[in-house]
């Protein structure tokens, strides 16, 4: 129980920092605060894809070159969580880009 | 008199308690069903907390899971609760977390903080009205309040009591109703009955029961192996393939990929085992997918369950009326549902299944069919309470091999008929009645036999 209502929390709160972003410090775009809200209900309450997530981690601890990381972005706010197949074309897409970027890196 | 007058508002009010289901709303989609089918949104006080009842009912309508963050989703596409503060307001109820097994509790909770608050409504009004009007009718005064009072112990949203006039004219409504559709049925259909409520898929049963109406809770007997299943997916194909209405299949014993072949054998009439075993050519290969399109157009909803218990399928009921607009839930089989409390006999759990199934049948205006095991003398344990609840009671037997071979009157049939479905007991109609029917094992399909001589 108390596991449970730690992760509930942890949820309820990035909800509201996530909305705050965007409604009171106007730091993220209404489609970055709909892209990241939906990416917290997809990995927390839907409880899918680790794959999806080691993704994300890879993406963040890789250094990724400044266009590149913006088409990530854009790839990720395009995602349709609700479709398998737009999570699963769009983690496609995601690790060309991460393998395209690594090859720059080591040329 | 302020200390007075807020610990008089405190009465009235549980602002907590209506945090707390919101809360659970959001967490969980047991509690989310539950408090969908208990309360409404004039139950809420705050008018923020009837917004997000309003908001959550809707995704809850519309099959979205009704988490936080599609909550503001769903506020901000509607330009609501946009606001820091309501950012703020919405974690702190969000954050009100309960156990989701308290639920009711909390509900209970809301509703009789509701239920106060209109009888605190009334009593305002019968004073102003006593205030303005001194000149009345003591005697009408009284008589209207009592009404309203009446209608406010009722202890259920839907509890409605029927006064004289309500019954004659539901009685007269009824008679014409039937006296039309009788001229109807001599002028039009030439003899044949339309039904009263949704298809069996036998012509005799049809005629019998004028079909399965609303709130009917429907119980079809059969020993192991006799067609339990069979039958269940016969008034599948009759009621949401050929008459594309909404309806839930509850499996307790077969697999998807074991339902949805049986459909393939049903539809395209070719034999189960050899679909099963792909031994089909591709002319049959062909006739398979015509099959599964109109499985594709209907309104079957398939729902395996190995852990069904009678909790549970009100929980699954009440999702699909409410999302599906279901009008039929056929459960196969109760013997195989979990017992909530092992010290319960076995009869005692089939009578607590079959009182749960009606009064969910009645509640939500649908047809509930639940196949129950019979004994190998063709016996139901606990057959006296089931009937006792149920609308219909039928079983499913096979004809003795002996009569079939012997019987002149089982001649006269277009196909010999190989099983009887015996209408044991009929709320509204004849009972006591056998129909021969067709089964194909090898198809698992039942048909109806028509008599071809007298």
């Amino acid at each position: 129980m108390a596991a449970d209502v730690r992760l509930k929390s942890i949820y309820d709160t990035l909800c509201s920092v996530i909305s705050n972003l965007h409604l009171q410090m106007g730091i993220l775009s209404h489609e970055e605060m709909y892209g990241l809200l939906s990416l917290l209900d997809y990995t927390f309450m839907k409880k899918k894809d680790p794959a999806f997530m080691d993704l994300l981690r890879e993406w963040q601890a890789s250094k990724t070159e400044p266009e590149i990381y913006e088409i990530i972005k854009a790839t990720l706010l395009g995602i349709d969580f609700n479709k398998t197949e737009s999570v699963d074309k769009n983690m496609e897409i995601i690790r060309s880009l991460l393998r395209y970027n690594n090859n720059l890196r080591d040329d | 008199m302020n200390m007075e007058s807020t610990d008089y508002k405190n009465q009235l009010i549980d602002l907590e308690s209506e945090r707390r289901v919101l809360s659970a709303m959001l967490h969980s989609e047991e509690a989310c069903i539950e408090a969908y089918n208990s309360l409404r949104a004039i139950d809420f006080y705050s008018p923020q907390h009837v917004t997000i009842f309003e908001l959550t009912s809707s995704l809850y309508e519309r099959e979205i899971r009704p988490t936080y963050v599609e909550l503001i989703k769903e506020a901000h596409g509607l330009g609501i609760l946009t606001s820091t503060r309501d950012i703020e307001d919405l974690k702190y109820i969000a954050q009100h977390y309960i156990d989701d097994g308290n639920i009711k509790y909390w509900i209970k909770k809301v509703r009789d903080k509701s239920r106060l608050r209109k009888f605190d409504s009334f009593l305002r009004k019968s004073k102003q009205v006593l205030e303005e009007d001194l000149e009345q009718d003591i005697e009408q005064i009284l008589m209207t309040a009592e009404e309203e009072l009446t209608n406010m112990t009722a202890l259920e949203i839907d509890d409605h009591v029927d006064t004289p006039a309500d019954m004659a004219r539901l009685g007269y409504e009824e008679v014409e109703r039937r006296f039309l559709r009788y001229k109807e049925i001599k002028e039009l259909h030439q003899g044949v009955i339309p039904l009263d409520g949704l298809p069996t898929g036998f012509y005799n049963l049809n005629k019998v029961t004028l079909g399965y109406k609303p709130g009917d809770l429907i119980i079809l007997g059969a020993q192991t192996g006799h067609g339990k299943t069979s039958f269940a997916l016969h008034t599948a194909n009759a009621v949401a393939i050929r008459n594309k209405t909404n309806l839930l299949y509850l499996n307790t014993e077969m697999s998807r990929s074991q339902i949805a072949l049986r459909w393939g054998s049903i539809l395209s009439g070719i034999e189960h085992e050899r679909v099963r075993s792909g031994e089909i050519n591709e002319s049959e290969l062909s006739r398979i997918l015509h099959g599964y399109s109109q499985l594709q157009d209907s309104g079957f909803y398939s729902y395996p369950c190995p852990n069904l218990t009678p909790e549970k399928t009100i929980s699954i009921a009440r999702k699909f009326k409410a999302q599906k607009q279901i009008d039929m839930m056929i459960i196969d089989y109760v013997g195989r549902m979990d017992k909530q409390d092992p010290r319960l006999q076995e009869w005692q759990v089939l009578e607590q299944i079959v009182k749960t199934q009606k009064m969910l049948a009645q509640n939500l205006q649908i047809v509930v069919m639940c196949l129950v095991q019979l004994n190998p003398d063709g016996s139901l344990q606990g057959a006296k309470r089931m009937k006792n609840e149920c609308d219909l009671m039928l079983k499913l037997s096979p004809i003795p091999k002996e009569e079939i071979e012997e019987s002149e009157e089982l001649k006269k049939f277009d196909i010999m008929p190989n099983y009887a479905i015996f209408i044991d007991k009929n709320r509204d109609g004849q009972s006591g009645i056998r129909i021969p029917i067709f089964f194909d094992l090898q198809k698992q399909i039942l048909k109806d036999v028509k008599r071809v001589t007298i």
